[in-house]
């Protein structure tokens, strides 16, 4: 792979296409692009891409299906695109294998950032981690239901949590009884740019624990490892396939 | 009266029906009762009137038979009294009262039926008389000549001789069954004739009541029945509109019943099926609209970073994300009465916590209250867009929030089943003037005109959150909160909610 990520852009409007790839090539990005489904496929086909960024809304094939598609050949990650102010389809596009998304109208910065996390990411678990096919997490009655982003409590009740909350529980639930350092935390929650300190995960941690724990002061779940870090002290089950939490 | 009568009128038609039904038949039913009642008894009357006067009759021409040929009319009957048997002649009842008390007292006089000479009338003074009986026996014996100064008949209360009373146990029946008619003669004595009862009379009055009852019954349940064919498919046709109005949801309701409430359920399935198209297409549009208006939006955004000028690009920015926030809002309200999604069950102190979260991350100032773990069913999208309208005008007008939650388990006042929640956002602004605390979820309505340019959004935060709030079957009220001295410390928005949804 070469040292500037491809990035294939799919959008059906001309002046998203020109002002995004411009903008994207000017950071350093090279950018191609389609304007629908059917020749984004053919492109993949020819070509090697590190990210796709799709719209969700295109006339005939839509960006939903082309997700499918594409992370179902596991060749590159997908940033969903999408004019939807609801959750709706940004559950329905992690669902369905999208690795993020971003609401339209989008802060370019942000797109950046958000580009650079998921290449982080899927280079260095590159196929390992199967994006399609793991759904959740089972630890102690909790639920940790990866697609929807979405915590139950034993009782079945859905807990809210913040995008940084989540992303700390996925990274803890992925390796159970495992130490995980407050510079590793904070590499998978906020991305190595994030200009945060180690603080950041601590509040993390006790924000999650008032949420979670039924004695914040004497933790069963989100332990402490003293000069360590954290780790998740529970029978983590893993939900795969078809397997619905 | 008429509070009384509302209360036992019932309140749905098909009800009102049956009950008008039930009254009418239970009247007619009632009145042919009556007047088979009351032939059978002119029918009973006319018999025991054409059986005594035959006998009586047959009495008066014995006696002028015994007078023409010269004999007592008293003497046969003595004579039979004598060796107890029947001679064809009467019988001469005792000539002073002392006899006449022992006789009656003797085991072989008691109530014997037949007839009878007597110097004395031989009807109680209380016996019960048979007035109409009277009137038709003397205007019949008028009719066969036979004269009469006065006619008597009434109830024998003296049991029958056996073997009737043999037949019967109990006193009281024996007690009615003799009939006794007496006429008192030209020469001022009395015939007179004493007769069981005819049949039945005591039996019909019971078997009319158990088939007017029985007949009534299987009436009502014919009733009941086709009151209930009508109501079937009215209630169904009425569950399903109100659903319809409280979730927008479409059923097709089996087109089921009586031709003409058949022929309402199809009118109603054709028009609940517009209208479900109708929305659907106002989905559809307004998802292009807010597709077709956000991604030139997101172009322009992104063309905008190429602005050189801080200060020009800032200002740029502020305007595309306060264009965007209008859109949201638009296509949000116009959304949010459509009930696509299911509420769940959600912990709510956990959701105000990201919320208060969410607005920490931007620093801006939100305190958060203990988070206690109170457990409600909502559609939790809708519900943090609320809250967080509500906080974000508390940062915004009040320089900071304050949330807090409370739940009453049982609100007997507004007598919602599992109590409700409220979720109070607080701020230390200048508060609202009180005659504009209504008017302010008036949807555009805006209070400082010249603040626009500051504020952002479509001026719809407040008309969505309460929009909102009613799809919870809740409310948001906003209140000034007071200090000590009468002042205005600042503003309370109170977002109260059930804490089940209705299904």
């Amino acid at each position: 792979m070469s040292d500037t990520p491809h990035i294939l852009l799919v959008d059906d409007d001309d002046d998203l296409r020109d002002s995004v790839s411009e903008y994207l090539s000017a950071q350093g990005f090279c950018v191609s692009t389609a304007e629908n489904a059917a020749i984004a496929r053919n492109m993949v086909r020819t070509d090697q891409y590190d990210l796709a960024l799709l719209d969700i809304m295109m006339p005939g094939e839509d960006g939903l299906s082309l997700c499918r598609f594409l992370a179902e050949q596991g060749a590159m990650p997908v940033i969903m695109l999408t004019a939807r102010g609801d959750a709706t389809d940004r559950i329905i596009g992690l669902e369905i294998g999208a690795d993020d998304y971003l609401p339209k109208p989008f802060d370019p910065r942000e797109l950046v950032a958000r580009i650079k996390t998921v290449l982080r990411r899927f280079n260095r678990d590159g196929a390992m981690v199967d994006h399609g096919r793991v759904n959740g997490y089972i630890f102690d009655g909790w639920v940790l239901d990866v697609g929807k982003r979405r915590l139950s409590d034993p009782q079945d009740v859905n807990v809210p949590i913040t995008s940084a909350e989540f992303k700390l529980l996925d990274i803890l639930a992925q390796r159970p009884h495992q130490v995980m350092s407050r510079d590793q935390l904070l590499d998978h929650v906020h991305g190595r740019e994030a200009n945060l300190f180690d603080r950041a995960i601590d509040n993390l941690v006790s924000r999650l624990r008032k949420k979670m724990e039924q004695d914040v002061r004497q933790p069963d779940l989100l332990q402490t490892v003293r000069g360590g870090g954290y780790m998740l002290a529970a029978q983590v089950r893993i939900l795969e396939g078809e397997e619905r939490p | 009266m008429k509070a009384l009568l509302s209360r036992f009128w019932p309140g749905s038609l098909t009800a009102r029906l049956f009950v008008a039904v039930a009254i009418t038949l239970l009247v007619t039913q009632s009145f042919n009762a009556f007047l088979l009642y009351r032939g059978q008894t002119e029918q009973r009357t006319a018999m025991l009137t054409n059986a005594l006067t035959v006998r009586m009759v047959r009495g008066v021409d014995r006696l002028d038979n015994l007078e023409r040929a010269g004999l007592d009319p008293a003497a046969p009957f003595a004579q039979r009294r004598r060796d107890g048997q029947r001679r064809g002649g009467l019988r001469r009842e005792g000539r002073g009262q002392e006899r006449q008390g022992q006789e009656r007292r003797g085991p072989e006089r008691r109530g014997r039926s037949g007839l009878d000479y007597d110097d004395n009338n031989p009807v109680g003074a209380d016996w019960q008389r048979l007035a109409d009986v009277e009137s038709r026996l003397s205007s019949l014996l008028a009719g066969y000549n036979v004269i009469a100064d006065q006619v008597i008949v009434a109830r024998d209360p003296r049991p029958p001789i056996l073997p009737l009373n043999r037949l019967t146990t109990s006193n009281d029946e024996l007690a009615d069954m003799m009939i006794i008619g007496a006429i008192k003669l030209q020469n001022g004595k009395w015939l007179s004739v004493r007769m069981p009862a005819p049949p039945g009379e005591r039996g019909i009055r019971g078997w009319l009541i158990f088939q007017t009852i029985t007949l009534y019954l299987i009436l009502l349940g014919v009733i009941f029945y086709i009151t209930r064919t009508l109501s079937r498919p009215l209630n169904r046709l009425n569950t399903a509109m109100g659903d319809f109005t409280n979730n927008q949801n479409i059923a097709h309701v089996p087109e089921k019943g009586p031709e003409d409430v058949a022929a309402l359920t199809r009118n109603f399935n054709i028009m609940a099926e517009r209208i479900g198209t109708m929305l659907d297409e106002k989905d559809i549009m307004l998802g292009a609209i807010g597709h077709d208006l956000k991604t030139p939006l997101s172009a322009l955004r992104v063309r905008v970073e190429s602005v050189k000028d801080d200060k020009l690009r800032s200002k740029m920015v502020a305007s595309i994300e306060d264009l965007h926030q209008s859109l949201d809002e638009i296509l949000l309200l116009a959304r949010v009465g459509r009930g696509q999604e299911e509420a769940e069950t959600v912990n709510i102190g956990a959701l105000i916590d990201t919320i208060a979260e969410e607005f920490a991350q931007l620093d801006k100032p939100v305190a958060l209250e203990a988070i206690p773990r109170i457990v409600g069913e909502v559609y939790v999208t809708w519900l943090r867009r609320a809250i967080r309208n509500l906080t974000s005008n508390a940062v915004r007008y009040g320089g900071g929030a304050r949330i807090s939650l409370t739940a009453n388990s049982d609100d007997a006042a507004n007598q919602i089943d599992g109590g409700t929640i409220t979720i109070f956002v607080d701020d230390d602004g200048p508060g609202i003037a009180e005659q504009e605390l209504d008017n302010i979820f008036t949807p555009f309505y805006r209070l400082e005109k010249s603040r626009n340019s500051q504020t952002g959004g479509a001026g719809l935060g407040l008309t969505l959150a309460r929009a909102i709030a009613e799809k919870h079957g809740g409310n948001v009220t906003l209140h000034n909160r007071y200090d000590a001295a009468g002042d205005i410390m600042g503003l309370r928005a109170a977002f109260t909610f059930p804490r089940k949804q209705a299904p």
